[in-house]
């Protein structure tokens, strides 16, 4: 076509002027909201830079400020004999029926066929503890007489299925002696260590407690008359993150005693030797006189014949060291047993 | 190096002052109406004001402008919109006779008698001096759907104007 033309008719292709003045005045009036919007934007911008700059801190602050995590506790009434036995039952392996070899086991030795039994268990307890030597092994999680008093050692689990060296190396330690295997979490290595930490824990807390390995249960066990204060329960939560190394029972409805120690007896009260079953940790304390509670037979005037009942009231000094024992701690031998 | 969009009055009068025909014509040469154009014209960089778009070459700009300017006229030509903002005593299009010699108001009718597909084109290559590409860029077509429009818009055009005013 032609190029002039089309050059003159381009320079006309114009809007008019007051189209021009009009879209001039109407963006003059859009500024304001882009104003307003850029205002908001960088408002926006700022508020999550804030948030990013003080969020972590705070984080570490809540974070540090957390409350630590309370370990658990559960509440067993005294004065529910039958709940007590049946705790006991359910909670220790040594049974608890009334029949005889039923009862729980604490060293009294009866039956002249199941002390048999149960001197083979201590004797093959003997023969594992001589195969040790001064210190245990940390795949070794503690051993107790299970229901028919042989000797069950416990094996630390985290081990290959298939290993069976360890059951080779005890089985060769107790000789012909009868020997079962149980898999557990903990060591006793392990279970000693927490439980010193929890007689620095306790210590001075003036706290009444009573507590001990229980090799059965692969667990302390500690008992206290009353909740321990959030303070302890974090504290011993620190000591035991997963919270089954220790089991916390508040025995209520029971009184104070001599058998209940302020603050725990250290391991070493009973000359260091662990007994299997557990320990007990309750010195008797001559400053306190049992108050108000005479269920018990060491706050009774009439002889008990109860064998059974008075035989752990050693003080945990002179007990013989049997594989069956499986020391109760002290406190409970201030609950009320049956008649 | 790339240049920023346009906000204050003064960087968008330049734009204004470098873009104004090519949308108001484009806007003309779709719409047929003047008062239409204006409407294009005025909603075209008003979007290009509000949108902020950043063009990291003067083409894309360009471009931009074009394919805004296609799509608003588009729209302003739409039932739905003049049924919202033409009153009814302002009836149909007035014809736009924008030009002052007669030959160039017949070349533009001529052009106008064109059908919608290839007036753009037709309009697109000889007032803005467009590639087959560029324009195919703007009307959202195909190259070879460009050169097809561009040849046949042509050779109407030498039809309607009896080969007047063509230089080849």
């Amino acid at each position: 076509m032609n190029k002039a033309m089309i050059a003159s008719m381009r320079e006309q292709l114009r809007p008019s002027e007051a189209a021009r003045t009009a879209l001039l005045e109407r963006v003059g009036e859009i500024p304001n909201k882009q104003e307003g919007n850029s205002v908001r934007k960088y408002f926006a911008v700022a508020a999550c830079a804030a948030l990013l700059l003080c969020a972590y801190p705070a984080y570490n602050v809540l974070k540090s400020q957390n409350p630590p995590k309370l370990h658990s506790y559960i509440t067993v009434e005294a004065g529910d004999i039958g709940a007590i036995k049946a705790y006991r039952q359910e909670s220790s392996d040594v049974g608890g029926g009334e029949g005889p070899g039923e009862g729980p086991n604490l060293g009294v030795l009866n039956d002249p066929v199941e002390e048999e039994t149960v001197q083979l268990g201590a004797e093959a307890y003997q023969l594992l503890m001589e195969h040790f030597g001064d210190s245990r092994p940390d795949w070794y999680g503690g051993a107790y007489l299970d229901d028919s008093d042989a000797l069950m050692v416990l094996l630390v689990e985290d081990r290959n299925p298939g290993d069976k060296s360890l059951e080779l190396e005890v089985m060769k330690a107790v000789g012909d002696l009868p020997v079962c295997f149980a898999s557990a979490k903990y060591s006793r290595n392990e279970l000693e260590r927490i439980n010193g930490e929890l007689l620095h824990v306790l210590d001075g807390t003036g706290v009444f407690s009573s507590f001990g390995i229980y090799d059965d249960q692969n667990r302390i066990i500690l008992d206290v008359p009353e909740p321990l204060t959030e303070e302890l329960l974090a504290a011993i939560g620190e000591l035991d993150p997963e919270d089954d190394a220790i089991l916390i029972r508040v025995v209520e409805g029971v009184a104070m005693t001599t058998d209940w120690v302020k603050g725990p007896a250290p391991i070493e009260s009973i000359g260091g030797a662990v007994l299997p079953g557990g320990v007990t940790t309750a010195e008797p304390v001559k400053a306190e006189e049992p108050v108000g509670y005479t269920a018990g037979p060491a706050a009774s005037d009439v002889p008990d014949e109860d064998l059974i009942a008075i035989e752990p009231q050693d003080k945990g000094t002179q007990v013989e060291e049997l594989p069956g024992e499986k020391t109760v701690p002290a406190s409970y031998d201030l609950l009320p047993l049956e008649e | 190096m790339e240049e920023k969009p346009l906000r204050t009055g003064g960087e968008l009068e330049k734009v204004m002052d470098r873009y104004q025909n090519m949308v108001y014509g484009l806007a003309l040469a779709r719409t047929g109406s003047a008062a239409d154009a204006e409407d294009v014209f005025q909603e075209v960089f008003l979007a290009y004001f509000r949108t902020g778009k950043t063009f990291r070459e003067e083409e894309h700009r360009k471009a931009w402008l074009l394919r805004t300017a296609v799509n608003m006229s588009r729209r302003v030509t739409s039932a739905t919109y003049r049924k919202k903002v033409v009153p009814l005593e302002a009836g149909e299009n007035i014809p736009a006779a924008p030009f002052r010699s007669p030959e160039e108001n017949r070349v533009w009718q001529a052009m106008q008698d064109l059908p919608e597909n290839y007036r753009l084109p037709i309009y697109l290559f000889y007032f803005e001096e467009l590639s087959t590409d560029e324009i195919a860029k703007a009307l959202s077509i195909r190259p070879g759907t460009a050169r097809m429009r561009l040849s046949r818009g042509r050779d109407l055009l030498r039809e309607l104007l009896k080969g007047e005013y063509f230089d080849e």
